[in-house]
């Protein structure tokens, strides 16, 4: 007289499939939120404001600047000046690539492809 | 004045979202009311379509325009015309998948002041593609937001929407063709006279929402960029139930009015004209074959009837015929 069962199996699929985080959040385990982040030492800052929301749009102005039109010229932050490069520059301070990129890429599964041409530090 | 309701409506609510920005306010609108949006969608979603499930099904109304399968040197059309359950899978997962209902949506034109033509109008099913796949894309795109580790088919799918690699963070198609598609569906709705008098602010909110939703997403990746770490902290919170009090505080406004409008929608959802997602696979014209004169189709809710026939009536009254002078079959 109706379908009523084959439209309860099509229900639970709909359901079964929109709740997918849920039951894949619950079979990988609970514990889910990252380590703490690397945060700057007293008294050092970064070139950048906002280094976290825009170190990408820096990165590909310096890469403009430096290997498309030649200009090497060194920024100058609060007296103290830095190559506007990755290795030459960030790498400076943030030795680390595993705990400076890494950790927050893959976690948010943002991939980037400056490993592709640049070496991390020693040992990368 | 359905158009700016339902814009007043949408740009209300997105401004009560950012207010999850404030400090406290997070637990609000990054722990209760997505939670109570998922509840509400959910149990929404099964009211709506068990409501539809108890209604008797139709018979089967053969409204096709495809050669019907019948002698077999006459060629059939059996995705137009399905006879049995597999065709008409076949012609419903075209509607699913391809809307093609919608191509057949044509226009009336007077030319040369008298004659009038028909053509094809195939811009409200490019509109209609574009919108709802890429709308799938950026759901799926999503869970790498709300699982950890991120799936293998998450990451794929988002480095083929990305791989123009324009911009930087890179700008993905399925955002471009969101948001183009949605703006050519509300401005085919302005710009009829016909389609602007039968939409209602039912048919407004909706395309203002979904805007105010691609719109908000776009500028969090592009113009005021979130963080994404503390976003995905929210999220995957929300998917393991285990929050984290700094990450739903440095979240953002922004990203607060984001989430609310998915929330608003989520709620929505079942209620509204949107519930042609589950709606779709149940239209009778479209998901029945058209077995009407192959197969015996016996009325399901006939019961059965009490008859008196001749031989038993006669039987009943035969003495009284006879003395009435009727003819009788037997003596």
């Amino acid at each position: 007289m109706n379908d009523k069962p084959k439209i309860i199996v099509g229900l639970v699929v709909v359901l079964v499939a929109a709740t997918f985080p849920f039951w894949y959040t619950l079979a990988k385990g609970r514990d889910v939120l990252p380590e703490d982040r690397e945060r700057p030492s007293e008294g050092s800052r970064c070139v950048m404001d906002d280094p976290v929301a825009n170190h990408m749009q820096v990165l590909n102005t310096w890469r403009d600047e430096v290997v498309r039109e030649g200009d090497t010229e060194q920024i100058k932050v609060d007296g103290k000046k830095y190559h506007k490069s990755l290795t030459d520059g960030c790498l400076q301070c943030h030795s680390s690539r595993e705990d400076h990129c890494d950790r927050c890429h893959e976690y948010a599964n943002v991939e980037l492809t400056c490993w592709e041409c640049h070496l991390g530090s020693k040992g990368d | 004045m359905n158009v700016l309701i339902s814009l007043a409506a949408v740009g209300g609510l997105f401004l009560l979202g950012t207010l999850g920005g404030a400090p406290g306010m997070g637990w609000i609108f990054g722990v209760v009311l997505p939670y109570l949006a998922v509840g509400i969608g959910i149990g929404g979603l099964i009211w709506r379509v068990m409501s539809w499930a108890n209604v008797p099904v139709p018979f089967r109304i053969p409204t096709t325009c495809g050669q019907q399968k019948s002698l077999p040197w006459i060629k059939s059309n059996p995705l137009e015309n399905p006879h049995n359950g597999l065709t008409a899978v076949g012609r419903m997962a075209l509607e699913v998948l391809f809307f093609r209902s919608l191509l057949r949506n044509t226009k009336a034109e007077v030319i040369d002041q008298r004659r009038l033509v028909y053509t094809s109008a195939p811009w409200l099913w490019i509109g209609a593609m574009a919108f709802h796949w890429s709308f799938l894309i950026i759901l799926v795109r999503h869970l790498r937001l709300l699982a950890n580790p991120v799936p293998w088919c998450v990451t794929f799918l988002q480095r083929a929407d990305g791989f123009l690699e324009i911009g930087l963070p890179v700008i993905y198609v399925t955002t471009v063709l969101f948001l183009a598609g949605l703006a050519y569906l509300l401005a085919r709705r302005l710009a009829s006279p016909q389609l602007r008098y039968i939409s209602l602010a039912g048919d407004y909110f909706p395309l203002f929402l979904f805007l105010g939703i691609g719109i908000s997403g776009f500028w969090l990746r592009h113009w005021t960029k979130t963080d994404i770490v503390s976003v995905k902290q929210v999220a995957v919170g929300l998917s393991g139930f285990s929050f984290d009090s700094d990450a739903l505080a440095a979240a953002g406004s922004l990203f607060y009015g984001h989430l609310f409008l998915v929330c608003v929608l989520l709620a929505y959802f079942p209620f509204s004209k949107l519930s042609h997602f589950a709606g779709v696979f149940l239209s009778p014209t479209r998901n029945m074959a058209n077995s009407n004169r192959s197969v015996r189709h016996v009325n399901p809710w006939d019961y059965p009837v009490k008859v008196h026939p001749y031989d038993e009536y006669e039987d009943e009254f035969r003495e009284k015929m006879k003395g009435a002078g009727v003819p009788v079959e037997k003596e």
